[in-house]
């Protein structure tokens, strides 16, 4: 028995496409709560309606290239083991360091996993499964106290506020000056994206759907001139 | 005089939503992890298939070494951002590169700050769309795997997503500089960046700072930015301000 026993049978297939349903129930259930919240908070039907767009808008490009990420592990571990690690837990990043530190420790080829022995398949979703079991387990243990602590903190005093401030404000401080300074091309994706959505955000007054696209199509625009100018540069 | 010295004692009461989406997150996240480990352990007893612990453990140890403080890392990072939001944003994974930046541009749109319920609300909001549509691209993507092979793997294909996170941040930043709206906002937020963000440039010119290296970059500039607004909040530089009262009035330095 090989790993593509395993990688195409029907019993992976019906428990990642079960594991997968009940994400989505979830997320579902939720959405339909928060939304319920949001307008006992006093937001309105139009702001979420304009929030669920406008995060579609601004995460199909990026599911893009999550989908790029999958076709490149499928080539080695078939389609389904990434299609549940890609949509679960998992970032390309990671999956690849984690197959690649398994199939090191076992000795073998990340190519040969398929028409390899089935054991060498199974080490590998082992692996990558509990090697990424300590966040998921320290936010069970912890995010309530911790997020709740915050928000008391954050509705209580002024000083916890701007203290809690700080947190995104720190990454956002990070990342601008990351991005912007790593090379030309990323100062272009960058900048363009930036321009675009400042464009987008004055167009909006007059064309109000425009608001829900801007995320994407400043994304879109953005890469776009990064690979034209990261093309220019090789010539 | 006689209770001169009592403390006040300020009694705040979470919201039932809030009490809700921790609840059932961690439910939810303890029925994931039970799952996610099933499934591996599954297909080890139908196809009898076990690997051998000597073979795998190396590799297992290395992932936990290199993954496990960086997860600890990121669940102290994004949780003030996320809330209870941080359940579902954990189990579908893709944190920094999707979720992080939804949930903020969601935030900026409605107008409401993170650690209110407002906040939860619509990073729970955004969490759900976002992970759906994960799912869905990538369950299309399944499907149209032959004709799209050629295209996205494409050597245009592999560099754009080199730029997909500048790209996500450059339409952020705008949220960020853009004055804030809202009733009860934070006058002149920005400066608690000032020092982190200089750094960060400098680094990063200097070509002693990778994208990689972000993680711990974050975490020298949280201090940063915290000690920096305390500073200018003393100051009477950073304030609250009512933007429905008029003429808005800004504070003398904050007695403490």
């Amino acid at each position: 028995m090989t790993g593509s026993t395993i990688a195409k049978s029907p019993l992976l297939y019906v428990l990642v496409g079960c594991g997968l349903l009940a994400i989505v129930a979830y997320a579902l259930i939720s959405l339909r709560k928060a939304k319920k919240c949001c307008l006992e908070q006093g937001i309105s039907e139009e702001k979420i309606k304009e929030v669920i767009t406008s995060t579609i808008s601004a995460s199909l490009v990026p599911s893009l290239a999550i989908l790029i990420g999958f076709l490149i592990l499928a080539a080695s571990l078939g389609s389904v083991w990434p299609w549940w690690r890609l949509s679960v837990i998992g970032a390309l990043t990671y999956e690849t360091m984690a197959a690649n530190a398994t199939v090191q420790s076992m000795g073998v080829e990340m190519s040969s996993l398929l028409s390899g022995p089935a054991e060498n398949f199974t080490g590998v979703m082992l692996v990558m499964t509990l090697g990424v079991v300590v966040g998921p387990i320290v936010v069970t243990l912890f995010a309530k106290k911790y997020s709740t602590g915050l928000m008391k903190a954050k509705n209580t005093s002024d000083w916890g506020n701007i203290a809690i401030t700080c947190i995104p404000m720190a990454v956002v401080a990070v990342y601008i000056p990351l991005l912007l300074f790593s090379s030309i091309p990323h100062a272009v994706a960058f900048l363009v994206s930036l321009v675009v959505t400042v464009g987008c955000a004055m167009l909006s007054k007059k064309i109000r759907a425009m608001g829900n696209f801007t995320i994407g199509l400043s994304m879109i625009l953005g890469i776009v001139a990064a690979v034209a100018v990261e093309f220019l540069l090789k010539k | 005089m006689a209770k001169k010295n009592k403390k006040e004692v300020t009694v705040y009461n979470l919201d039932p939503f809030v009490e809700w989406a921790h609840r059932t997150g961690r439910v939810f996240m303890i029925c994931f992890l039970v799952y996610a480990i099933a499934i591996p352990v599954i297909c080890c007893i139908v196809f009898d298939a076990w690997p051998k612990p000597a073979a795998i453990l190396p590799g297992l140890m290395t992932v936990l070494m290199m993954l496990g403080i960086q997860s600890v890392l990121e669940v102290g990072l994004y949780t003030p951002i996320l809330g209870s939001s941080t359940y579902l944003t954990f189990a579908t994974g893709n944190i920094m590169n999707l979720k992080i930046p939804c949930v903020m541009n969601a935030q900026k749109i409605a107008g409401v700050e993170t650690n209110t319920t407002a906040g939860d609300a619509i990073a729970l909001i955004s969490t759900c769309v976002s992970s759906i549509v994960t799912i869905v691209i990538l369950i299309i993507g399944m499907f149209l795997m032959v004709p799209l092979r050629p295209v996205l793997e494409s050597s245009v294909a592999q560099s754009a997503s080199n730029y997909l996170l500048a790209a996500l941040f450059g339409s952020i930043a705008v949220g960020f500089l853009a004055p804030q709206r809202g009733k009860h906002v934070m006058k002149n937020k920005l400066w608690v960046c000032i020092l982190p963000f200089v750094l960060t440039m400098v680094l990063a010119i200097s070509g002693q700072l990778k994208s990689s290296m972000a993680m711990v970059m974050i975490l020298v500039a949280i201090p940063l930015c915290i000690i920096t607004g305390r500073i200018l909040y003393k100051k009477g530089v950073i304030y609250f301000a009512d933007t429905t009262k008029k003429p808005e009035e800004k504070p003398a330095e904050t007695a403490e």
